[in-house]
C-alpha cells in the first residue's frame, strides 16, 4: 500500500490547530493534536437541483459553462414535432432565448452562451437527419453554412469558430466521417481522422485539438449495442481510451480530453444516474445523478457541469441538475414566500429589515389609480396594519427603520402634483417634518431617519440633484452623475449606492455610482438594465432584484466593484418595496406590479418573498477507520 | 492477397489501438467485437497481440448478424413509449 510521503513529497503535518482551510490546503492531511484526530481537506463531489426549464425536452443542443449556457432545440413528447426552443441558463434560471430556425433534436453543440454553435440533428416525423448548422450570438439564431453529410445524434465540441463534428447517424453505413468547422466552412478531414468505431449518441468534450468521446452504441441498434468505449483525439486522429466503467447510450457530457465528466444515459434498462470522471487516463465513479437520466445534453466543466433537460423512465424532463465538486459545501442562494400584505400594492416605500420591515403608501391601480397612505410592520410572518401617511402618495422615497422609518417625495395623482413633504414614523404613527428642497417622485433613497440621502428622481425633468437629511431638514449634495428616475439605493447617507433607474433616450440603464457623503463615482454596471426596482444592503455588498422592462424577477448581487446574477424572485415585478436596510444576505421584497394573469383580478400584488444568501463553507474531514 | 483481415477482440480500452497503429493499417470496429483489420504484418501482428480471433468475412458477418438480431429482438420488447426513442436496428453487412 502507498505511503501518503511518497505521493505527497511530505509526512503528515502535526499541528496544534488546522491550518487554513482554502484551496493551498486542497488535498492535504495532517494530525490535530487538540482534537487528537487526522485531518485532511477534500473536495465535495456531488449533484444538486437548478431551475427548470420551461420546455421539457430530450436531445436538446447545449453550450456554456454552468453558470451561463444556453439550451436549443430537442424532441418534445411523442405526438409532437421537435422544438425550436431557446433557453438560457443563468445558474439560478431559465430566460427564453431567440428561437432556432430548423427544429431538430441530437444535434452536435459548441461555443458558450454568446457565441454558440448547433449543427446536424434531425427533425421529427419530416424531413429526417439534417446537415443544418446555425451560430447564436445571444439573442438569436443565425444560419451557416451546411456540415458535408446529414448526421444526427451527432458528438461535437469546441467553440463557435472551431468545432469538431464526429459520428452520429445515419449509421448504415455507420458515419465514420470527422468534420471539422473553422468558423465558415465545414471540411471533411483525411482518412486517418475517421474514427475507427461507429460513434451514435455518445458523450463528448474537449476542443477541436483535443477531445474525447465516449460511450454511445456503435450500431444503429438499441441495447445491447451499448458500448463503453472511449475515443481520445489529439487534433489529428482517434485512439483508445480507458473504457468507462459503466458503457451507457446517450449519456451527457462535460469538460476537457483530460478533465471529462460523463453522466447519466441508460443501459438500457432501467436509466442510469451513474456519473464518471475522466483524467485521459482512466474513468473513476464519482457521486451519481439525482434521477437517472439520459439524452440530456451536458456542458460546463469537470468541476462545475450541468445537466439540463433529458428523458428519465417515466417522463421527457425539464430538470436541471448542477455537478459541482469543490471544498467548499452549504446552500444556494433562494427567495422563499412570506406572509401577504393586507392591502396589494405598488409604487410604495419602504424600510427596515428582513424581519421587522415598513412598508407605506403607493397605489392600487387598476380600474383607477387609488392612492394609499396605508402603513404595514412585517414580524418575519405576518403583516399588520399602522397608522396611515398624512399624505396618500405614490412613488414616493423611503428611508431607515421599523420604529424610525422616513418618507420623503412622491405625487398625487389625479391631477398630478409632485410632492416634497417628508414624514417621519415613530413605531405607530407619522408626523411632517421639514420638506425636500425639490419635489420629485420615484427618487433614489437610504439611510436612516436622522442621516438619509433622496436622489434622482422625476423633478420634470428628471433630476440628478441629491439631498441629504440630518434628521431635521434637507440639505443639498453632490448631483449624481447621470440623471434618472426610478433608482434604486442602498448604504448609508456617506457609502451609498445608486443603481438602475429610468433616463431617456435610452430608457433603462445598468448605471451604478457610489456616494461618499460629497459626490458620486462610477461603480460596475448592472448586469440587467431596469427601473421600478427594490434593493437592500451597503455600498459593497447591495442587492437589486424585479424591476422592468418585462417585470423581471431578476436578482443581482453587488460586490463593490461588480454585479452578480443571483436566485430570482418566484414572481417577477416591477414598482415593489423592500426594506432598505436589510443587508444583501437576508432582503426582503414586497407587493408591486407583477405579470398580468400572475395576479387574479389585479396588477398590484400584495406577495411578500424572502432572500436567504449562499452560504459556503470550507470544512475539514476527520478521517477515520473502519 | 485479401485487402482486410477480420477478426473478434475485446476492446480493453487505452492502448487497445494507438495513433501508431491507426497510422499503419486500417482498422474498423463492428458489433459483437468484430474488427475488420488492413491486410499488413503489422495488422496482423495487432490482432495476435490483442488476443485477437481471426475470423473468415462469413464467420464474421454471422458474429455481426446474431448480436444485431439480438438487438433488433430487444427493441421489438420495448413499450412502444420506449420504441419512439430511436428507429429499429438495422442490419449491418460487412463491406
Amino acid at each position: 500500500m502507498a505511503e501518503y510521503e511518497s505521493i505527497h513529497g511530505t509526512r503528515v503535518k502535526y499541528l496544534s490547530s488546522d491550518p487554513t482551510l482554502d484551496s493551498s490546503t486542497e488535498g492535504q492531511v495532517w494530525y490535530n493534536s487538540t482534537s487528537g484526530a487526522n485531518k485532511a481537506l477534500v473536495q465535495i463531489k456531488g449533484w444538486g437541483a437548478g431551475g427548470t426549464m420551461t420546455t421539457a425536452r430530450r436531445e436538446s443542443g447545449a453550450a456554456g459553462t454552468q453558470t451561463a449556457s444556453v439550451v436549443f432545440g430537442g424532441g418534445l413528447p411523442p405526438g409532437n414535432p421537435d422544438t425550436t426552443a431557446t433557453e438560457e441558463y443563468n445558474g439560478f434560471g431559465y430566460s427564453n432565448g431567440g428561437a432556432l430556425n430548423s427544429a431538430r433534436e441530437g444535434m452536435g453543440a459548441a461555443g458558450t452562451l454568446t457565441a454558440a454553435l448547433g449543427f446536424g440533428g434531425a427533425t421529427y416525423p419530416s424531413p429526417g437527419v439534417r446537415n443544418v448548422t446555425e451560430g447564436y450570438d445571444g439573442s438569436s439564431w443565425t444560419s451557416l453554412n451546411n456540415l458535408q453529410s446529414n448526421r444526427s445524434y451527432v458528438q461535437g465540441f469546441g467553440t463557435q469558430t472551431a468545432a469538431l463534428a464526429v459520428g452520429g447517424a445515419p449509421d448504415s453505413p455507420v458515419n465514420l466521417q470527422t468534420e471539422s468547422w473553422d468558423g465558415t466552412n465545414w471540411t471533411n478531414l483525411p482518412a486517418p481522422s475517421n474514427v475507427p468505431i461507429g460513434m451514435l449518441t455518445g458523450g463528448s468534450a474537449g476542443t477541436q485539438t483535443a477531445g474525447v468521446t465516449f460511450g454511445g452504441s456503435n450500431v444503429n441498434s438499441r441495447p445491447p449495442g451499448v458500448q463503453a468505449t472511449t475515443l481520445d483525439w489529439n487534433g489529428s486522429i482517434w485512439t483508445a481510451g480507458s473504457n468507462m466503467n459503466t458503457g451507457r447510450r446517450r449519456p451527457g457530457g462535460a469538460g476537457t480530453s483530460t478533465a471529462a465528466l460523463g453522466f447519466g444515459g441508460y443501459l438500457p434498462s432501467p436509466y442510469t444516474a451513474v456519473t464518471e470522471e475522466y483524467d485521459g487516463n482512466i474513468w473513476t465513479n464519482s457521486t451519481s445523478m439525482p434521477t437517472a437520466t439520459a439524452m440530456m445534453h451536458g456542458s460546463g466543466t469537470l468541476n462545475a457541469a450541468l445537466s439540463s433537460g433529458g428523458r428519465t423512465s417515466t417522463a421527457f424532463t425539464g430538470a436541471t441538475y448542477e455537478y459541482n465538486s469543490t471544498i467548499q459545501s452549504g446552500f444556494r442562494a433562494v427567495w422563499n414566500s412570506g406572509g401577504n400584505l393586507n392591502s396589494v400594492k405598488m409604487s410604495g416605500a419602504g424600510c427596515g429589515t428582513q424581519t421587522a420591515t415598513l412598508v407605506f403608501g403607493g397605489n392600487n391601480p387598476p380600474p383607477t389609480i387609488n392612492l394609499t397612505g396605508k402603513t404595514e410592520k412585517y414580524d418575519g410572518s405576518s403583516w399588520t396594519e399602522t397608522g396611515d401617511l398624512n399624505t396618500a402618495r405614490q412613488g414616493l422615497g423611503g428611508a431607515g427603520t421599523q420604529t424610525a422609518g422616513l418618507a420623503f417625495g412622491g405625487r398625487l395623482d389625479p391631477p398630478s402634483s409632485l410632492k416634497d413633504e417628508t414624514e417621519e414614523f415613530n413605531g405607530s404613527s407619522w408626523s411632517e417634518q421639514n420638506n425636500l428642497s425639490t419635489a420629485r417622485i420615484n427618487p433614489g433613497g437610504t439611510g436612516t431617519q436622522t442621516a438619509a440621502l433622496a436622489f434622482g428622481g422625476e423633478a420634470n425633468p428628471i433630476t440628478a440633484e441629491t439631498e441629504e437629511y440630518g434628521g431635521t431638514s434637507w440639505t443639498a449634495g453632490g448631483d449624481m452623475g447621470t440623471a434618472r428616475e426610478n433608482p434604486e439605493g442602498a448604504g448609508t447617507q456617506t457609502a451609498a449606492l445608486g443603481f438602475g433607474g429610468y433616463a431617456p433616450p435610452g430608457g433603462a440603464q445598468s448605471l451604478t455610482e457610489e456616494y461618499d457623503g460629497t459626490s458620486w463615482t462610477a461603480g460596475g454596471a448592472m448586469g440587467t438594465a431596469r427601473y421600478g426596482m427594490a434593493g437592500s444592503g451597503t455600498q459593497t455588498a447591495a442587492i437589486a432584484f424585479g424591476g422592468n422592462p418585462g417585470r423581471v424577477g431578476t436578482t443581482e448581487l453587488y460586490n463593490g466593484s461588480s454585479w452578480s446574477t443571483s436566485s430570482s424572485l418566484a414572481t417577477g415585478r416591477q414598482n415593489l418595496m423592500a426594506g432598505n436596510a436589510a443587508p444583501n444576505t437576508a432582503s426582503i421584497a414586497v407587493g408591486g406590479r407583477a405579470p398580468t394573469g400572475i395576479t387574479p383580478g389585479n396588477v398590484a400584488g400584495s406577495f411578500t418573498e424572502e432572500f436567504t444568501g449562499e452560504t459556503l463553507e470550507t470544512t475539514a474531514s476527520t478521517l477515520t477507520t473502519s | 492477397m485479401a485487402h482486410f483481415l477480420y477478426g473478434v477482440a475485446t476492446n480493453t480500452g487505452k492502448g487497445f489501438f494507438t495513433a501508431n497503429d491507426r497510422q499503419k493499417f486500417f482498422l474498423r470496429g463492428y458489433p459483437a467485437d468484430v474488427w475488420m483489420i488492413g491486410n499488413n504484418v503489422d495488422g496482423a501482428m495487432w490482432l495476435a497481440e490483442k488476443n485477437g480471433v481471426e475470423k473468415t468475412k462469413a464467420e464474421a458477418q454471422a458474429l455481426i448478424d446474431a448480436e444485431v438480431q439480438a438487438a433488433q429482438a430487444a427493441w421489438d420488447a420495448l413499450s412502444d413509449e420506449h420504441k419512439a426513442d430511436s428507429e429499429r436496428p438495422s442490419d449491418v453487412t460487412l463491406p
